[in-house]
């Protein structure tokens, strides 16, 4: 069988990334511009400023990933671009892109949902076995997927509120660690001790989850300590939230994995770079004999070539568009078929 | 000289394929907020038309801005990476100077309205040399106006395309890298930024 080589663009947030996968799995090469400098001086993603960045590296990160892959556009297969779900202005740079690279080089184009990127990022570690329960965790998203094949997203459940990536930033900032923050409550929680008094989240039998609950109890907390005039144990408390965090996110996903009889789980998304998520599903895993997979650490955060994964299984699927597709700031991931 | 001249700054979207300066066809359309669904469409629905290949275009004529951030930047990316990917010729027009190009006066003024009494304005010579182009509230406009009595062009006012396709022949070819939007005016966030400090 020919080789497939994709071409693939993610623009959805803060990161302006290209790269070329070969047959859904091989990586030939991968650039990503992270604008994160930028946005840490107002504490989060501007999307204006987000937007104005993209549009002045599509070309030059485009460039730059066809010399790293020594590669010309004639030899590309197809394009494929993140179409949603994500921050309007930045997706919008990334399939104008897309669609005019198709214009020119006569190329079909593959639109990507963004967490079927980060499900696939574990496609470029090890092929994805079937069925498979996906545990989909970051700034955006809080998700447990089924899959019983490639590309076929059924989702058993997901937060109703908050997601976990974005509980975690807010909690950062409210001890006053420097965006973006989640990594570092992930690194103290590993120096302290589980003291603080937190309700667990959402610590139903649903599949559900939900986080501004116990945001907003370490936010009273921080406020009602400081106005006692005592000074918080940032690692206790960080230890203390991401005991609760991880306890409810390992306890639903291991019943999941029970009831619909699956033994193979993978965990995508930004906060699959959390060490005590890692560690928590591990031992739990260990025990259950389940197979787990995380996705390298560098393709945890937003990246094209999980989205060059991804498009390789779109393809086999038909799924391609036209000169018409748009960005989509909100998606859903179950509906692919009606793309 | 096949040239594919493109302004997505305001709702009214202007697509033209020019051989010569002369327009073989050209698309324009009101079409607010969708410009990131149609515009590619456009592009390839004209080429086709006159059986033209993209990569036989030989020049891109992009107005780069001011007008609705988005817009701008929907043109301004399928430009530069149309011509960063076919290796041609790149010129920009700013949305202001192109509305005076072909108008006849000593001074040529052109406005588009920016919201809350402010408006982007450009005020240029006789030859089209910039005099100005600024984000301005209405006040400043009005004194303008009094200053330099110019002709006075709006945002409704048709394109004169093939005079702004012949007048970008005398530009210099622009790197499609360095091409970006003309905003005249900062994100929010960096105004405020910009004030606290």
């Amino acid at each position: 069988m020919k080789d497939i080589y994709i071409l693939a663009i993610e623009s959805s947030c803060d990161e302006t990334s290209m790269s070329i996968i070969k047959n859904g799995s091989v990586e030939i090469a991968t650039v990503v511009l992270s604008q994160i400098d930028i946005h840490k001086n107002y504490g989060g993603v501007v999307p204006e400023i987000a937007s104005r960045n993209h549009i002045e590296n599509i070309t030059i990160v485009l460039e730059e990933l066809l010399q790293k892959a020594n590669m010309k556009t004639e030899n590309i297969t197809a394009i494929a671009v993140t179409y949603g779900p994500g921050l309007i202005g930045s997706l919008l740079i990334g399939v104008q892109a897309a669609k005019t690279i198709s214009l020119v080089t006569g190329k079909p184009l593959i639109p990507v949902h963004h967490i079927a990127g980060h499900i696939y990022a574990n496609n470029l570690e090890k092929r994805l076995s079937f069925p498979l329960i996906a545990l989909v965790v970051s700034g955006g998203h809080t998700e447990l997927v089924y899959m019983n094949e490639d590309y076929s997203f059924k989702k058993i459940g997901g937060t109703l509120d908050d997601a976990v990536g974005e509980c975690y930033d807010k909690v950062a900032k409210v001890i006053g660690l420097e965006y973006p923050g989640g990594p570092k409550v992930d690194k103290l929680a590993h120096l302290g001790k589980n003291t603080y008094n937190l309700p667990y989240p959402l610590n139903d039998n649903s599949y559900n989850f939900s986080f501004s609950g116990i945001k907003s109890a370490v936010i009273n907390l921080v406020h009602n300590e400081k106005q006692k005039g005592n000074t918080i144990n940032k690692e206790n408390l960080c230890t203390s939230f991401q005991d609760r965090i991880t306890t409810v996110l390992v306890k639903k996903t291991i019943n999941a994995l029970k009831e619909y009889n699956v033994n193979n789980l993978i965990v995508a998304g930004g906060v699959s770079a959390n060490i005590g998520l890692r560690e928590r599903l591990e031992e739990e895993c260990k025990k259950n004999n389940i197979n787990l997979s995380f996705p390298r650490l560098s393709y945890c955060t937003d990246n094209a070539a999980m989205i060059g994964a991804a498009a390789y299984y779109a393809y086999k699927k038909g799924i391609i568009a036209d000169q018409t597709l748009t960005a989509k700031a909100v998606d859903n991931l179950y509906n692919q078929k009606f793309i | 000289m096949i040239s594919l001249f493109i302004d997505t700054c305001l709702s009214d979207v202007s697509i033209s394929l020019l051989k010569n300066n002369k327009i073989l066809s050209y698309i324009s359309n009101n079409i607010p907020g969708e410009h990131s669904i149609y515009v590619t469409k456009y592009i390839e629905n004209i080429l086709k038309e006159n059986k033209i290949d993209p990569k036989e275009v030989n020049e891109i004529v992009v107005v780069n801005g001011p007008g609705s951030f988005t817009g701008v930047r929907i043109g301004v990316t399928i430009a530069k990476m149309f011509a960063y990917l076919t290796k041609i010729r790149i010129v920009t027009i700013t949305s202001l100077k192109a509305r005076v190009i072909g108008r006849q006066s000593n001074y040529l003024l052109s406005m588009i309205d920016a919201k809350h009494d402010n408006y982007y304005v450009g005020l240029y010579d006789k030859n089209y040399n910039k005099i100005k182009e600024e984000f301005m509230s209405k006040d400043l406009l009005d004194a303008l106006v009094k200053k330099y009595n110019p002709l006075i062009v709006g945002e409704k006012d048709k394109y004169l395309i093939e005079d702004i396709v012949k007048y970008t022949n005398n530009q210099k070819n622009e790197n499609p890298h360095s091409i970006n939007p003309i905003y005249l005016k900062l994100p929010e966030a960096m105004e405020k930024n910009d004030k606290r400090v």
